[in-house]
Order: C-alpha cells, then structure tokens, then sequence
C-alpha cells in the first residue's frame, strides 16, 4: 500500500469482512475494486478459504468450486488479506473489530440443516443432508463422520441439494474422477450402497425447486433405472416447469440392463411420520398421487430439506442483533452490515449471493459517499487486534502450504485429499513455515 | 477508435475476464473501457468503437443474469448495425454438452442479425477443462485485434 497517496478523506481506511464464503469474497472483491487503497481484511474461523465453495458445493462438481481461482488473485496479489483461524466470537470480539475499522460486513451465512419435524423425526437412521454434504467434503471444527446409510432410503426434498444427495448415492467410485471428494467417508458408503431410492417432493415437477441441468446430469451416471410420479402437471405458460417435466421423461425412458439402482421420485408428497422402535423402519406419507404406495419401507431416511433461518449458535459473535432475512438492506447500524445468507436467508444459489454482494457493495459505498459511516482516528484496522490472534492466523500464503499438501496426498483419480483436522491444518503451516 | 468490453455473468468468471482483457488493452496503449451489460444500453452501439463481448451460459443454454435485461432491450431494438464490428468470448461447460456456450450466442446472433460484423475466432472457455478462463482469454485476443486491424 502506497503511503505517499494523499488520503481520500472520503474513503474508508480499514474494512473487515467476517466470513470468506461468496458472499464475503464476492463483497470484498467489490469494495477492494472501489477502494484500492484500503485495507481489506476478510477473516474466517477456519484454517482455509472459500467457506461454502470449499465445504458446501458438492464435491462431484468441480467445475462450480473453480470460481475461487477469481478470488485467489485477489489475495495472492496482496489486495486482500486472508486472516483464517481467526474466529469471530472467540478469538476477538465483534466489537474489537467495530473499533479497530470503518466498516464491518458480516458474511457468516447460515448452515444448519432445518430439521423434519414430523413425528419418528429423531429415530436413529434419519440423516441431515449437512451431515452427509459435511462428511464428503471434509469438513473440519468439527469433522463429521460419514453416516451410516442402509439400502433403502428415501430422500425428502427435491431441490438442488436434494439431487447431491441422489447423485451421491448412485454414483459408483469411478464417477469421482478428476473430484476431490473425501474417500474413505465414500468407501464407507461404497461398501454397501443404496439400492433402492424414493426421493419425495411435496410440490408437482412444476414447481419443484431443482435447476434442470441437474435433473439431466442423473441421466449421466450409468446402471440407474429411474422412475416418477407426478400430480398436477405444468401450466402452458410455465416453460421452466415444462423443461423440467421433460428432464424426468427422459430420465425415465432411459433403457437400462440389469439396472443396479433404482430411483423412484414422488412428487405431490407428503411425508407424515417415520415409525420404528429402535431405528427408522418406514415412512409413512400422508399425501401421496393415485397409485402410489402410502408405506415406504426404509432403512434410512435423509432430509433435505434446506437450512435454519434461525439455528442457534449460526451468530454467537452477535447474540444482540436480529438476523431476520432481508432482502431491501444490508445495513445494520452505521458501519455494520450484512450479506448473502446471513442478510436474505439460506436460499439462492452462488450467482444470487453474488449479485447481493454487489447491492450491499453499492449501499456501502452510498453511505460513505453520503458521510454515513465513522472514520474514527484511532482505528488501526489489522494492527490493532489482539496480537495473540494475530499471532495464530492462517494468511493466504500459510494456505497454500495447506493447499499444496492436500494436492501432494491426492490420491489417483483425485485432485487433492482435503486434511479433515483442524490442527493438522495449523501444524502443516507451522512445519512449512518454521524450516 | 475506442475498444468497449462487454460482459454477462452469473458468477463473476466473465467480468474478471472482461476486466483483464481491458487491463491488457489498456498496457497496450489501445483506448478501453468496460461495462457490465446490465449497464449498457444498445442505443450506445457505434460504428466508431470496437466491441468485445465476454458471456457465460446459464441453465439450459440461456444468457446469464446481468445480460437480460440488455437482451430484452437489444431484440426489442431495431438500429441499423451496418459497419459496427464485434467479437465474442463465450463461457460455457462441455459436462452440458446440448448447451455448451450457448449463452454467448443469443447475442451473437441478435448483433449479426442487426448488420454487425463477427471478427475473428469465436473464443471460447470450457469450464470442463482446467484451462484458467482469463489464460485462454489473453490468448484469444491478439488474433482478435489482428482480424480487427486488418478489416478496419
């Protein structure tokens, strides 16, 4: 950073930004871009970057993660710190932060899975897709093991989280090639896959929640017979639900020999209780299309179902503030501001997170340009956090050395082994560090 | 002449690309600018500039979300484009092979259809490969402005 420029009285000095999923890079990105000069600080509780790209995108689908290489530069070239293990709440307090930067963008989203609240809901054998998600991708503080999943299983939910769970359960080894999804959490399951899949939707085809391309790519993956029932079917002036009844007629009319799977989606749905004693025996629904059995006999039920607005423990920096969802501001109070998940609630996917970074991006910039926000004299930014966390952050640089020995340890067909424990994460950097 | 770099996005790839084809023309000494298609209006379209056009693909082969709205404008829009000369860089993903880079060429169409020339290669990423977008980007360019200089 250049010191002989002659300070902008009107621009912001140090911003801090709390989270470095999307929402937090995509905002950091923007507002780096608006004032170079500042320093742009984006923490994260864990030892590595990218947040839900890293740990929340499936791990089949590469091709979505490669957008961290445009936040990649912005750290490498030193534009943006990365401060990770540096954890909001714990390490230093929000109001540290407040007092040591201008602005202050919390972009911590949210990440519980929102519970089946139906009767049999906490049998032993009912599975949160996060759990699941978490295991495959190697989730670490804490890591999560893979869960036990039986041969017959049904998946409540039909959106795109909904089909990674599918895409999971019928994939074999081989279609994992080029990815780097946690193996032994996969072997675990590979031993002794699901055979038999009901997937349940309570809304029709029309109006489920899964993108079209991800309806397609099923079709992909070989030795799955596939079939469906549907209610009430697409209206003329509705294309996208008729794209997507087309997507399940041709996944239902493909041929298969022999098939290994079977996958059964049901839409218009209802599930009403899971009977078992000790363990998850049935699902019992309470609205169902003509035909369809009202029993479905299981082993495992996962739920996918989307995420909690209001889990505890998703802002314990913040108990004091509301994080009710909101689409119209960003801004909390003067200074402090929201973004992505943590503003709208837990939907949208990648691009909708990004174009939200750039509204409140624009919002800040309003309110700095109108006065609204207070360059106080004495805050030192980075500097001026207690030096013990300081002391144990994770910079961009100690990643890559993270980042390379995952790439080392890959083993053949993978593109890395992520390291599942947080420590071993912190002792990899101190080893490369310390030589 | 004045370079316009243009770009639709969904995830942002296409604007870092649109921003590093800029940066590039401008250390080349050449006049640029650029613009996010959702801040651009097709009345703005001269014949006295050059215009490179960077576009992802979304969904089932459709323009990513900052170009809509442009698009809605640009088909509604009846100008004459005659002697107005672009070129385009797609996005797309073979994995969706239907629809790989479509996205790109609805616009494509719609400037040829209004009388603008294509020059050059049509460049184009595949995010199937590990090639990095902004490498293959700054490849595709110079014959771009080769095909540009000798046409002009």
């Amino acid at each position: 950073m250049s010191e002989i420029l002659a300070t902008d009285h009107a621009a912001p000095r140090h911003i801090a930004i709390v989270g470095s999923g999307p929402s937090g890079c995509f905002t950091a990105q923007a507002l780096h871009r608006k004032w170079p000069n500042a320093e742009v600080t984006v923490f994260d509780r864990l030892a590595v970057p990218y947040g839900l790209i890293r740990y929340g995108v499936a791990a089949d689908h590469q091709h979505t993660k490669a957008i961290t290489r445009q936040f990649d530069r912005s750290f490498a070239d030193g534009g943006v710190r990365f401060a990770g293990n540096m954890e909001v709440g714990t390490d230093l307090g929000l109001d540290q932060l407040r007092q040591n930067y201008d602005i202050v963008v919390l972009a911590s989203g949210r990440w519980r899975d929102r519970a089946l609240s139906i009767p049999g809901g906490k049998l032993p054998g009912v599975v949160v897709s996060g759990d699941i998600v978490n295991a495959l991708n190697a989730v670490p503080r804490p890591a999560i093991p893979m869960p036990r999943i039986g041969r017959r299983v049904v998946v409540v939910g039909a959106g795109n989280v909904a089909l990674d769970m599918v895409r999971f359960l019928i994939k074999t080894d081989a279609d994992y090639e080029g990815s780097d999804v946690a193996s032994a959490a996969l072997q675990q399951y590979l031993e002794a896959p699901a055979t038999e899949i009901t997937v349940l939707s309570r809304s029709p085809i029309a109006a489920a929640k899964a993108d079209v391309a991800m309806v397609k790519e099923l079709g992909k993956i070989d030795g799955v017979k596939f079939s469906y029932a549907n209610t009430s079917p697409a209206t003329d002036d509705n294309a996208l639900g008729r794209k997507r009844e087309e997507a399940f007629a041709q996944l239902a009319a493909l041929e298969v020999d022999n098939p290994r799977v079977r996958v059964h989606f049901i839409f218009g749905a209802e599930p009403g209780r899971i009977r078992g004693t000790e363990h998850v025996e049935a699902l019992h629904l309470q609205a169902a299309p003509a035909g369809e059995p009202s029993v479905l006999e299981c082993d495992t039920v996962i739920s996918a179902i989307g995420f909690d607005v209001n889990a505890p423990g998703q802002w314990h920096y913040a108990q004091h503030l509301d994080f009710t969802p909101a689409d119209a501001t960003g801004r909390i109070e003067d200074g402090l501001y929201r973004v992505g998940w943590l503003k709208r609630g837990p939907h949208g996917a990648i691009p909708a997170n990004r174009a939200d970074a750039n509204e409140v991006a624009k919002e800040i910039i309003a309110d700095v340009e109108a006065d609204r926000f207070h360059a106080h004299e004495e805050a030192r930014g980075y500097e001026g956090l207690p030096e013990r966390a300081r002391a144990n952050a994770v910079s961009f640089d100690d990643w890559r050395h993270i980042d390379e020995a995952e790439v080392r340890a890959a083993e053949p067909g993978r593109i890395r082994h992520k390291i599942t424990d947080h420590d071993t994460m912190l002792a990899t950097v101190r080893a490369a560090t310390t030589k | 002449m004045t370079i316009t770099v243009l770009y639709g996005t969904e995830s942002g790839n296409s604007e870092l690309i649109a921003q590093d084809i800029n940066d590039r023309l401008q250390q080349d000494g050449h006049e640029s600018e650029v613009f996010d298609l959702q801040d651009f209006e097709p009345e703005s379209i001269t014949a006295d500039n050059f215009y490179i056009i960077v576009c992802s693909t979304h969904g089932e082969g459709e323009l990513p979300n900052t170009a809509l709205p442009f698009f809605e404008k640009f088909k509604d829009f009846a100008g004459d484009l005659t002697g107005v000369r672009y070129a385009m860089f797609g996005l797309g993903d073979t994995f969706y092979e239907e629809t790989y880079s479509q996205g790109s060429e609805h616009l494509d169409r719609r400037f040829t259809e209004l009388g603008a020339t294509r020059v050059g290669d049509y460049g184009r990423h595949d995010a199937s490969s590990w090639d990095l977008p902004s490498d293959v980007a700054l490849e595709w360019l110079p014959g771009v402005l080769g095909a540009e200089a000798k046409g002009s």
